[in-house]
């Protein structure tokens, strides 16, 4: 009986990803029109979904990693992100709606991409039981919203007005620098994992480790580039926009499969 | 005049290595250049798996110059690799020179925070150090298989490893189908000895054991399911030698450190200098 309900309990949980799809596109739609309210309750409803989501598939691991989890748990920090610093960004103010925009056009991709493109190999699935491995999946994850927002913020440079564009400037420098710092952490965490399961830190069975490096170098350009000013505020914001987007593509490049249209 | 200009060039060419802007143009071109590994390895696999066990230079001599199609992007990235040491070191000692010299005038507090990037960079270099001395020093012990109540002495008489008995913890969930009945945290109990001395230890996937200077891993194991006609007991294990190990997770932890500082300048001070 105990099993009957277990089993039911998961399989409720269980909530097409289209469906999440669908929940942050109808948000995106109506972030470009005036209605906060059912904006916020919109995507307080596809944040739900979401996260029952993640939470399905982590009591199907657990202690092992969900894998190829990133895609779908990066939209559910994002939006937790938005939700909590609503004051600031699910404002009327032009800009920051901007940001919040592109930011919501950016999860609705990666979510399209998970769902066209799904991944189911669990090969080292065994030795993810690690808590370095967790610790890789939630900060690279958290590291990839802050790059989303830089990228944001750096898109909406060039629609802003000349006063603005410094503060935009700004906030591409400091989301990031924290990306960075998040991307830094899981970088490490998944080489400690590799070292504790297999001994050196860098795995050459799986290349992943370099689509992540590849992040990591353009964002050490990136922030080298402002610290140093050598560039113009337009070509660093451009720098910064073709960067952001390249980064997104390849932090998630990992975890998609071969091309599985949904009819 | 000339003897002026001689005595010009390597301080030209300093600056330029210590140069931000050749940190910004190696950063790409190493990007450019892992993206072009990751399609190499994902097409050739097989090429680049025994990176893991064999020393960089058996690699090279074996795979590397055989296929240079595949793997020039390899020695290329060790080029790039090499340059941004070199960048990374000079840049350094440049404004760790200048900060120091400024310190008088600066809090110690500040002085800390001011060199959280010189921190990072410098544990760059310890972690690319490390890597070097991991790829080329590492002696690896591969297909080491234990039988309960079998040993195997490290090279050298460095110790032995007995392995007593395999600790099954099948999977009693019903989440996951696939591993009905199975061992999920396999854990096999082993007695070590080394300089005279003997105590146990347990080996599992992601929990090593270290002896002699030598790290031990568990790469495989069996039976993958207790109970009926299955596998006798065995574990397989991976033994090496590293003696980059130590480096690089000291660059590690140097990095995070050098990260702590940043951030303490960057939310102190910066604020106060906004």
């Amino acid at each position: 009986m105990e099993m009957v309900m277990e089993t039911m309990t998961l399989s409720m949980l269980h909530i097409p990803l289209s469906w999440v799809l669908i929940l942050y596109a109808g948000a995106f739609a109506v972030s470009c029109t005036g209605w906060r309210r059912t904006l916020l309750l919109l995507l307080a409803f596809a944040l739900v979904s979401n996260a029952l989501i993640v939470l399905y598939r982590y009591s199907q691991a657990w202690p092992m990693l969900p894998m190829h989890l990133a895609p779908v748990l990066t939209p559910c920090l994002l939006v937790s992100m938005l939700l909590l610093r609503s004051a600031v960004y699910l404002s009327a103010e032009p800009l920051k709606r901007r940001v919040e925009q592109l930011a919501l056009l950016a999860i609705i991709i990666c979510l399209a991409a998970a769902q066209l493109f799904p991944k189911d190999f669990y090969l080292p699935f065994l030795r993810s039981d690690s808590l370095f491995a967790h610790i890789m999946l939630f900060a690279g994850a958290a590291g990839r919203v802050c790059f989303i927002f830089s990228l944001a913020w750096s898109i909406t440079f060039f629609t802003a007005t000349v006063e603005e564009r410094s503060l935009c400037m700004r906030r591409v420098l400091s989301w990031a620098a924290w990306g960075f710092v998040l991307w830094t952490l899981s970088m490490f965490s998944g080489e400690m994992w590799a070292y504790l399961g297999w001994g050196t830190p860098v795995i050459w069975h799986d290349p992943a480790i370099l689509l992540m490096m590849a992040v990591w170098f353009i964002y050490i350009a990136l922030l080298h580039l402002h610290f140093s000013r050598t560039w113009g505020l337009r070509a660093r914001a451009l720098f910064a926009a073709a960067g952001g987007c390249a980064a997104l593509v390849l932090s998630l490049l990992a975890d998609f499969g071969p091309f599985r249209p949904l009819w | 005049m000339n003897v002026v200009n001689v005595l010009r060039v390597p301080t030209l060419f300093w600056r330029a290595l210590a140069s931000i802007n050749l940190t910004i143009v190696l950063c790409l071109l190493l990007a450019a250049d892992v993206l072009w590994g990751y399609a190499c390895i994902k097409w050739r696999t097989a090429l680049f798996i025994p990176l893991n066990d064999l020393g960089i230079v058996p690699w090279i001599q074996t795979y590397g110059l055989g296929n240079l199609q595949h793997t020039s992007w390899f020695f290329l990235l060790l080029l790039l690799l090499a340059v941004l040491a070199l960048n990374t070191a000079s840049c350094t000692l440049e404004r760790v020179r200048h900060l120091l010299a400024a310190r008088a005038s600066l809090p110690r507090l500040r002085l800390v925070a001011k060199l959280g990037p010189h921190i990072m960079h410098a544990a760059v270099l310890v972690i690319l150090v490390g890597y070097l001395a991991s790829y080329l020093y590492t002696e690896v012990v591969v297909g080491t298989v234990l039988l309960p109540g079998r040993s195997y002495t490290l090279p050298d008489n460095a110790g032995s490893i007995t392995f007593t008995d395999f600790i099954h913890q099948p999977y009693q969930g019903i989440r996951l189908d696939v591993f009905q009945g199975e061992v999920i945290r396999p854990q096999a109990a082993l007695v070590l000895r080394a300089d005279g001395q003997t105590w146990e230890a347990t080996l599992g996937y992601n929990r090593p054991v270290r002896l002699g200077g030598y790290s031990v891993h568990l790469d495989n194991f069996a039976p993958k399911k207790p109970g009926g006609m299955r596998l006798n007991k065995r574990i397989d294990l991976h033994i090496r030698k590293d003696p980059g190990v130590v480096l690089y997770l000291a660059g590690i932890a140097m990095f995070c450190l050098g990260i702590g500082a940043y951030m303490l300048d960057w939310r102190i001070f910066w604020e106060v200098r906004k």
